[in-house]
């Protein structure tokens, strides 16, 4: 026995893990060490650290070389644009004070800010901008350079006042300076003096510098002792990058971390009730549903398609499914959107009027309860996602139960999230599809699936979808200023897409935070992007 | 042993390229446009071909096999299509992360998976060795997700003794390994079961041998007997399996990367397949395939010390 303990060296490493165990505190782990007192800047605030958990790797920090939406919305608080949205989604003047555009939409000149200074010293003018929008529009640099293909040019006016002007006029034009993918400013010295490591020294204007960047681990911020809008109260923002949701919300309930962002809509309401956490939403510019494929013959008849948005039961499966995670959404237009029509009206959920349609365009039950007529059984095939939409395979296959009620079978091609696209983009091989577009922090209907989807030669118009009327009418709102007038416009257009059935449209995500108890002065935005730290603080 | 060495690694080398072929077919030949990831859902096709241009996708597939090959020979495994930085920078920053977790797996795993098995051996048939061999299977069948799942809930929330998840400030520092324990023990818990229940045979047949007999009989305390001469012969075949299980969880370890947060190799290779990052991917297999290589040899070269009867040489 003395020489079985002798040998069993294991008792050492069992001891040594207990001493492990106990030395420290509880479960904190990164943030323990984010809360060391900032040693090499110049600003002293105590405003606390806050930690916020991302789900997806932050790929670098040169703006114009990235698509990535997660990284583009953390490199806002180090880089500005020229204009930005409040809460309500109204323009949020940011590095430009004030804009003004021709009566024919096609020259639009900004008037910037004076005495702002990128976070390396150098000022912040006409050039910078000029320096910015020409790499976001040089394919060799840029990702998203077609974006900017209507600018033909930028002008520097004198040392603060730049002027875009535009092959075609494009009343939206702001909205591009917000989107995600619009051109932040970055300090032409820096962008020069990094090269290709720009991607890890972002330079910008925004109320926070990059002091730490540990690739898959996180990101940490500090205030910017230069910043121009007043002075940023927290210490420091550490973004950690924690891939597994359910991770993440154990973190946020041992206090690792202090806002958490996806939110799984099972543990939607335990997360509501528990006392230390707050849960914010806000609706998101987005649209998910089901979309007909114009190229396929069997959804040609609009009949068939009204007998399909009859025989699905959307309500039942958005409540059952999503629950308050998103909001149900009829129409083609986000519920947020300025110009989304109130009262549009989709096929109801009358399951024997869909029976009566069917069997009026002559396809009859077959013996296996698949309508049949002519020898062809009435299938659809349903090109949906998993993993890449809110509940989307389980909406895919509540959908097939739905219509199979009704005598159409559907036979289900579920692929990977990010492959849904690729196999959008062959336009063929699918009946119907469940789809959407969104989150864009653009409330325009320019940005809306009504333009991407289904104009025809839109990038992504996947459908097959032609209608010159829609094309024209859209046309027409785009050439002019006045919102009342597009809202007119648009509202017409959806009074088509009524008719026409294009869709079965079911809702809109929300985006939606839990934040610890702990957070002050955080108000979580599904369009606002800009200056959302500026004011919050964390208690100890 | 020279020699040894040199007729492995020159018989490791076609085993080499079959892998970097295979790893480059299937990326290729997987559906999702890698040009329509990093260009974004709306990009033009115009946009898209200048993507495509620019990575050499356009090129054919024994161009760009042999673009990425020649790079391996200069150690140039290009640059990530996604993060524009070089992959054997990110493979360098990832891989140190994915060997500490194993390396402390593999420990956990043989020292608690050996040891269990010796004693399951030693107390054949009675109710310590039902309840080990019965946690063995409970080790194996248990998804190690939820393992960690679990795990986290319980040490990390309700007890608040280790941290939830992540790498810790310092590896070497006391916080570090404080990060380390869970995730190692996720890890580390199918191999030990593999190796309780293949040293708890391997030990009883062992036992049965003249030997021992012999050992018994000659006086010798039942430790010496079991620590030294029945053990020294259970373990060529454990070290086999030490082998095996550590090569594959440079692999395997990315559900446990993924659920504590740990940035490892594993983890990196996964999401460059979402993000169709074909260098990245790539790169990363042949890392892998060349880790998994080393190990083999170094088992080999084990048996020498393990059982001198072992001729490398031939």
């Amino acid at each position: 026995m003395k020489s079985f303990i002798k040998h069993s060296f294991f008792f050492t490493l069992l001891i040594g893990m207990l001493l492990l165990v106990g030395c420290g505190g509880g479960g904190n782990s990164d943030s323990e060490q984010a809360e060391e007192p900032a040693e090499q800047t110049d600003v002293v605030t105590e405003g606390g650290t806050l930690t916020i958990a991302i789900p997806v790797d932050i790929v670098g920090f040169d703006s114009a070389k990235l698509v990535d939406v997660p990284t583009l919305m953390l490199l806002k608080n180090i880089c500005e644009n020229l204009v930005s949205v409040d809460f309500d989604g109204n323009y949020l003047p940011q590095l430009a004070e004030r804009w003004e555009n021709s009566e024919d939409l096609m020259t639009w000149t900004f008037f910037l800010r004076q005495g702002v200074k990128f976070s390396d010293g150098t000022p912040f003018n006409a050039e910078a901008v000029k320096f910015n929008y020409d790499r976001y529009m040089d394919k060799n640099v840029a990702v998203a350079w077609s974006k900017f293909s209507n600018i033909e040019k930028v002008e520097v006016v004198d040392e603060y006042t730049v002027r875009f002007i535009l092959s075609k006029p494009m009343a939206a034009f702001i909205d591009t300076c917000i989107a995600e993918h619009a051109p932040m400013m970055n300090s032409p010295e820096a962008v020069k003096k990094y090269g290709d490591k720009y991607v890890e020294n972002p330079v910008g204007t925004g109320p926070f510098v990059l002091k730490e960047f540990s690739r898959s681990q996180r990101v940490v911020l500090e205030p910017n002792p230069d910043y121009w809008n007043g002075s940023v109260k927290l210490d420091q923002l550490i973004y950690r990058i924690i891939p597994d949701t359910e991770t993440a919300l154990l973190e946020l309930e041992s206090g690792g971390v202090d806002i958490v962002t996806t939110i799984p809509p099972e543990q939607f309401e335990r997360l509501k009730s528990n006392p230390d956490l707050n849960i914010q939403s806000d609706p998101n510019h987005t649209i998910r549903g089901i979309f007909f494929n114009f190229g396929s013959p069997i959804v040609q008849d609009v009949r068939m398609r009204q007998a399909i948005g009859h025989g699905i039961n959307v309500d039942e499966i958005v409540k059952s499914l999503c629950g308050d995670v998103v909001i149900r959404s009829a129409g083609p237009t986000p519920v947020v959107s300025w110009a989304h029509k109130k009262d549009f009206k989709e096929p109801a959920y009358e399951p024997e009027k869909a029976k009566q349609l069917l069997e009026e365009m002559g396809w009859k039950v077959g013996s296996d309860g698949i309508r049949v007529k002519d020898g062809e059984r009435l299938s659809l095939k349903l090109l949906g996602s998993n993993g890449r939409y809110i509940k989307d395979k389980e909406i895919a296959d509540a959908v097939q139960n739905d219509l199979k009620v009704i005598g159409i079978e559907v036979v289900l091609d579920i692929v990977e999230g990010s492959q849904l696209w690729t196999k959008l983009e062959t336009k063929k091989g699918f009946d119907i599809a469940f789809a959407g577009v969104g989150p864009r922090p653009s409330t325009d209907p320019a940005e809306q699936p009504i333009s991407v989807f289904l104009l025809q030669g839109a990038s992504i118009n996947f459908f097959n979808y032609a209608n010159p009327r829609l094309d024209e009418l859209m046309d027409e709102a785009n050439k002019t200023a006045d919102k009342e007038q597009r809202k007119e416009i648009y509202y017409q257009v959806q009074d088509m897409l009524e008719e026409e059935v294009t869709g079965i449209w079911m809702y809109s995500d929300q985006s939606l935070a839990a934040v610890s108890s702990k957070v002050k002065g955080y108000k979580h935005s599904g369009s606002r992007t800009a200056w959302l730290y500026n004011d919050v603080t964390v208690e100890e | 042993m020279m020699r040894f060495l040199v007729r492995r690694l020159l018989a490791v080398l076609p085993t080499l390229i079959g892998v970097t072929i295979i790893a480059f077919l299937i990326l290729h030949l997987t559906p999702g446009d890698p040009a329509r990831l990093i260009g974004g859902p709306d990009a033009t096709e115009a946009d898209l071909q200048t993507i495509r241009i620019q990575l050499g996708l356009d090129q054919p597939l024994l161009v760009q096999y042999w673009e990425f090959i020649s790079g391996l020979f200069t150690g140039d495994l290009g640059e990530s299509w996604y993060m524009r930085v070089p992959v054997n920078q990110l493979i360098s920053e990832a891989l140190p992360r994915s060997l500490e977790l194993i390396v402390a797996a593999m420990i956990l795993a043989t020292v608690i998976g050996v040891l269990c098995g010796v004693i399951a051996a030693k107390w054949r048939n009675s109710i310590i060795d039902r309840l080990t061999m019965l946690g063995a299977m409970v080790g194996i069948s248990m998804p190690n997700f939820w393992l960690g799942q679990l795990l986290i809930l319980w040490i990390s929330v309700k007890l608040g003794w280790l941290p939830v998840s992540g790498l810790g400030d310092n590896p070497w520092s006391i916080d570090g390994l404080r990060h380390l324990i869970l995730p190692a023990v996720a890890a580390a818990v199918p191999s030990a079961a593999y190796l309780a229940r293949l040293t708890r045979s391997t030990m009883l047949e062992i036992m049965r041998q003249d030997y021992i007999r012999t050992a018994r009989a000659k006086g010798l305390a039942e430790a010496i007997v079991l620590l030294k001469h029945a053990l020294r012969n259970t373990l060529i075949p454990v070290v086999t399996l030490i082998g095996m299980q550590f090569g594959s969880l440079l692999g395997e370890a990315v559900i446990v990367e993924t659920v504590f947060a740990w940035p490892g190799l594993g983890r990196l290779i996964i999401n460059a397949t979402f993000s169709r990052d074909f260098p990245v991917v790539q790169g990363g297999v042949v890392v892998i395939a060349v880790a998994f290589i080393i190990i083999n040899i170094l088992v080999d070269i084990s048996y020498k010390f393990l059982d001198p009867k072992v001729s490398l040489d031939k």
